[in-house]
């Protein structure tokens, strides 16, 4: 059944840069990221409606998160802000929830804001305890990064490959991480593939996402009618959708809570294809439409993983997808054209959604330079959160109004 | 008459070397090393203590004994390493087994001597019809208490032994208990404190006074009650914190030590605290098929007194199934070197407050 | 001697505390999990309503505790997690149990990585202290004897 809602528009997008010193609070990177977003558009403050926010530690420790943004951006009082703790796909629930108060037609601009400061947690590891706290009764000590690797193994085991496409991954977003002025790798030398390829601790660490430290985002969306008031040209219309997997890790296994997730496990990621299939059909595409992906990769395979989930190529195959060089330039499906994890490092809620879509964005404007793809009219943006337990994917379409 | 039905043993699989620690702190002759035959000693891992090696020792003893954990009404745990200074950890373990609420559960805490006290308790809960099957745990890890340069480092060790006690089913019955006690402070830990002290230092007569002494008294109790002399028995267990303190006891007894020197495993174990004594038991019980072989256990807690138990086995020890139980225990071990050794059993002081691994 | 106490309490990262780990205490110690009265579907770790036939009809089911490895990898990437420091090496499995239940667990003195299919059990073991600072058993495993 066709459901009624309004289309919504990004209108700016910003991203904090990196090298933050560390006495920086975390109001300070919500100011900056917030002000450098508002900036490209006409807008002022008051004009901000509604708005969502991601932290995950200050969702936490701090009630009235949503109140404390409101307050340290200057909004008007009547803006509502909604606090969202979704583990690393945090950005792509605030996106969500935004997305929804414009789409039911009670707003016409919103603010969507992610954050992730160095207060406590500095890095990627001594946040793992922390990403599995929903379920800590019975996770004894397992991280993000414990699940990764098993994951990464069991597929590898399953569907028989070696380290190669994860190594082949990682070389085309070293490459592509040199094309983007903001990565952390920007002007750094390009590792060899041998580096890459190591079946070593070094060779996983050169394989995987590395780290950026504090960062904070910000995106405005407006209705359709906002748009057509601001007279955009060529507006990005954005569509999204989130599915879930139980947070405890074992229960990925043939899940006999949903039909459709038993025939899968860890190897597999169903929630992606559950949230994929709803997106595709709000946003009228199929995977064949899809110009240019951008997916969560802190590990290569997690990158083919949700290509596969994605139904970009089918269960399995990915890896070697990847070889025949389909994400690269030229390819099927150019992915992770901003270097994915490799570039922008594991931020969690910081930016791991956002800045997926942000170059989604850029490639669809044409404004990706070096790396853009050709005639791109359809991006799909995804991230995840918690092992996979919740994934979010987006669709960015030109034109669509 | 009441007796034990099944036995569970469980020993570290990390050793450490005892020249490994020689090389680093040099405290003792090498040669004193050798004559009190202390070769290796068990090492726990950073994350077992006396009540996670309980666990396993009870795990294995019921499973011996095929019944169900809701038949069992009595747990007692025998420890002077218990984790806990006031709650009782013997309720951790009712849990972790699963045994029903309404079963009694209580700690027993006496030295080296706490197994025996434990068995002594349960067999009067058994006998007295207040109970039908008790488990007792003694469990050890002296290993933890030993501060890095004391001599007693060569021997504390960790280890545990669970016996299942009750009246159906039993393969060695309990004829008798005698004790004799009395307050000789030469091992103690005060209240607080990390480490245990000996009272009475290491080598020699002197150290073993409260032994020698002790199991004099008990020992005549025993044979005059009983009617028996050493040479009635078959299987000897005898104290063994070193190999040298079995050859002690021995003399105190007058027993042949020769009946009693094959099933001394201390020399690859090293002093696993009141578990020693059961499981150089558990070792006589491996090897024994037939009924109506007397078997006396000795037991001596420094500083509280000792302990004479006699057993006579009856035929069903001959279907216990999965035997030997201590052997490939054992054989089952991995050396280590003498940094992560006191790693392992956190004499290393770290810092406390950080924010995570790195910090 | 500690004096960490001298100038009181110090605040921790919340994650475990006494009560908290008191409640799943069963499920720590002798993995018992959910078994749906009415489907039969057997869950860890334990639910309130089945997420197969949405009854609410759930009695608590003991896993089996013996299983197999499904794929298992060592930790040692150079940051260990939170309270297990003490632990070099972990070796991490996902654990199949004979009824199906699918487990992520450590396996204890263990080092290097099992092939698929090696039998292991379970047994207890430290886990980290909890916040308040008592100790926190739960569930590990080994290689089968």
């Amino acid at each position: 059944m066709e459901k009624k809602t309004k289309k919504v528009v990004v209108l700016s997008f910003a991203i904090t840069d990196r090298g933050y010193p560390y006495d920086t609070p975390w109001r300070k990177i919500t100011v900056d990221a917030f002000t450098k977003c508002l900036g490209q558009t006409r807008l002022r403050v008051e004009d901000i409606e509604c708005g969502s926010v991601a932290y995950n530690e200050r969702t936490i420790s701090e009630a009235a998160l949503g109140t404390q943004v409101a307050d340290c951006l200057g909004l008007p009082m009547k803006c509502s802000m909604t606090p969202v703790s979704h583990a690393c796909c945090g950005g792509g629930m605030a996106l969500y929830n935004v997305w929804h108060y414009i789409a039911s037609g009670r707003y016409d601009v919103g603010l969507v804001m992610t954050m992730q400061c160095s207060d406590l947690f500095d890095s990627m590891e001594a946040m793992n305890p922390i990403g599995n706290h929903s379920d800590y009764d019975y996770m004894l000590g397992f991280s993000h990064v414990e699940y990764s690797y098993l994951r990464d193994y069991l597929y590898r085991e399953k569907y028989g490959y070696d380290v190669t496409p994860s190594a082949k991954w990682s070389q085309i977003c070293h490459k592509f991480a040199r094309l983007t002025p903001g990565a952390t790798e920007y002007g750094k030398d390009m590792p060899s593939y041998a580096d890459l390829s190591a079946v070593s601790d070094e060779g996983e660490r050169a394989r995987s996402a590395t780290a950026r430290g504090s960062t904070a985002t910000a995106t405005i969306l407006v209705s359709e009618e906002k748009a057509r008031e601001l007279g955009i040209v060529d507006p990005i219309t954005c569509y999204v959708s989130y599915a879930f997997r139980p947070p405890y890790i074992g229960n990925h296994f043939f899940y006999a809570g949903d039909p459709s997730y038993v025939p899968f496990d860890i190897a597999e990621q169903p929630a992606i294809m559950e949230a994929a299939k709803e997106v595709y059909r709000d946003a009228k595409i199929t995977p064949e439409d899809i110009d240019v992906a951008l997916v969560h990769d802190l590990s290569g395979f997690e990158g083919i993983m949700s290509l596969e989930g994605l139904g970009i190529c089918p269960i399995g195959q990915g890896g070697n997808f990847v070889l025949a060089g389909n994400t690269d330039l030229g390819g099927k499906c150019p992915t992770n054209t901003h270097g994915g994890g490799i570039a922008y490092g594991h931020t969690s809620v910081g930016s791991d959604f956002q800045i997926n879509m942000f170059e989604g964005i850029l490639q669809l404007q044409g404004k990706a330079y070096g790396r853009q793809v050709e005639g791109a009219k359809v991006a799909v943006a995804q991230a995840y959160g918690t092992h996979h337990s919740l994934d979010i994917v987006s669709v960015l379409k030109k034109g669509d109004l | 008459m009441s007796g034990i039905i099944a036995y569970g043993v469980s020993i570290p699989k990390y050793r450490v070397d005892a020249n490994e620690i020689w090389d680093v702190w040099k405290n003792v002759s090498k040669e004193i090393l050798q004559k009190m035959g202390m070769k290796e000693r068990t090492v726990t891992g950073p994350d077992e203590d006396p009540i996670t090696l309980g666990a396993e020792s009870a795990r294995r003893c019921l499973k011996q004994a095929g019944i169900s954990e809701k038949d069992v009404d009595g747990l007692i745990f025998a420890s002077e390493t218990n984790p806990y200074a006031t709650k009782a950890a013997a309720t951790v373990l009712q849990d972790i087994l699963g045994l029903k609420k309404t079963c009694f559960v209580t700690d027993v805490q006496n030295s080296h001597r706490s197994g025996f006290d434990a068995i002594r308790i349960a067999k009067s809960l058994i006998d007295s019809g207040t109970c039908r099957k008790v488990l007792v745990i003694a469990a050890d890890c002296l290993n933890q208490y030993i501060s890095p340069g004391h001599v007693y480092e060569y021997a504390a060790a960790a280890g545990s032994c669970s016996l299942l006690l009750g009246t159906e089913g039993v393969i060695a019955e309990i004829d008798d208990m005698r004790f004799a006690s009395e307050d000789k402070p030469n091992w103690y830990r005060l209240t607080g404190e990390r480490f245990l002290q000996l009272g009475a230092g290491f080598v020699g007569y002197i150290s073993n006074w409260g032994l020698m002494d002790s199991l004099k008294v008990s020992w005549a109790d025993f044979a005059k009650a009983n009617g028996v002399a050493p040479e009635d028995y078959e299987f000897i267990a005898l104290p063994q914190g070193t190999v040298v303190q079995s050859f002690m006891s021995s003399g105190a007894i007058k027993c042949d030590p020769y009946s009693a020197i094959p099933y001394v495993i201390s020399e690859s174990t090293g002093d696993m605290g009141s578990a020693t004594v059961l499981v150089s038991l558990c070792n006589i019980l491996d090897l024994i098929d037939d009924g109506d072989k007397k078997i006396l256990a000795v037991g001596y807690g420094w500083g509280d007194g000792s302990a004479v138990m006699g057993l006579t086995t009856t035929p069903a020890i001959g279907s216990v199934e999965n035997r030997p139980v201590v052997i490939p225990l054992l054989e089952n071990k991995e050396m280590l070197p003498y940094a992560k050794v006191l790693k392992y059993e956190k004499k290393i002081d770290r810092n406390t407050k950080g924010l995570s691994s790195y910090y | 001697m500690n004096f960490d106490n001298l100038y009181g309490p110090i605040p921790k990262v919340e994650t475990h505390n006494t009560v908290r780990a008191f409640k799943e205490k069963d499920g720590r110690y002798r993995l018992i999990g959910s078994q749906c009265a009415d489907c039969g579907q057997i869950w860890f770790p334990r639910r309130f309503i089945c997420p197969k036939c949405h009854n609410q009809n759930l009695q608590p089911y003991a896993c089996a505790q013996e299983g197999e490895i499904v794929v298992s990898w060592v930790d040692n990437m150079g940051f260990p997690t939170i309270g297990y420091e003490d632990i070099d090496d972990r070796l991490i499995a996902m654990i199949r149990l004979d009824d199906g239940i699918h487990i992520i667990a450590e396996i204890a003195e263990c080092k290097r990585v099992l092939p698929k299919g090696t039998r292991v059990q379970l047994v207890i073991r430290q886990q980290k202290r909890d916040d308040t600072g008592n100790l926190v058993y739960g569930y590990k495993f080994k290689i089968s004897e």
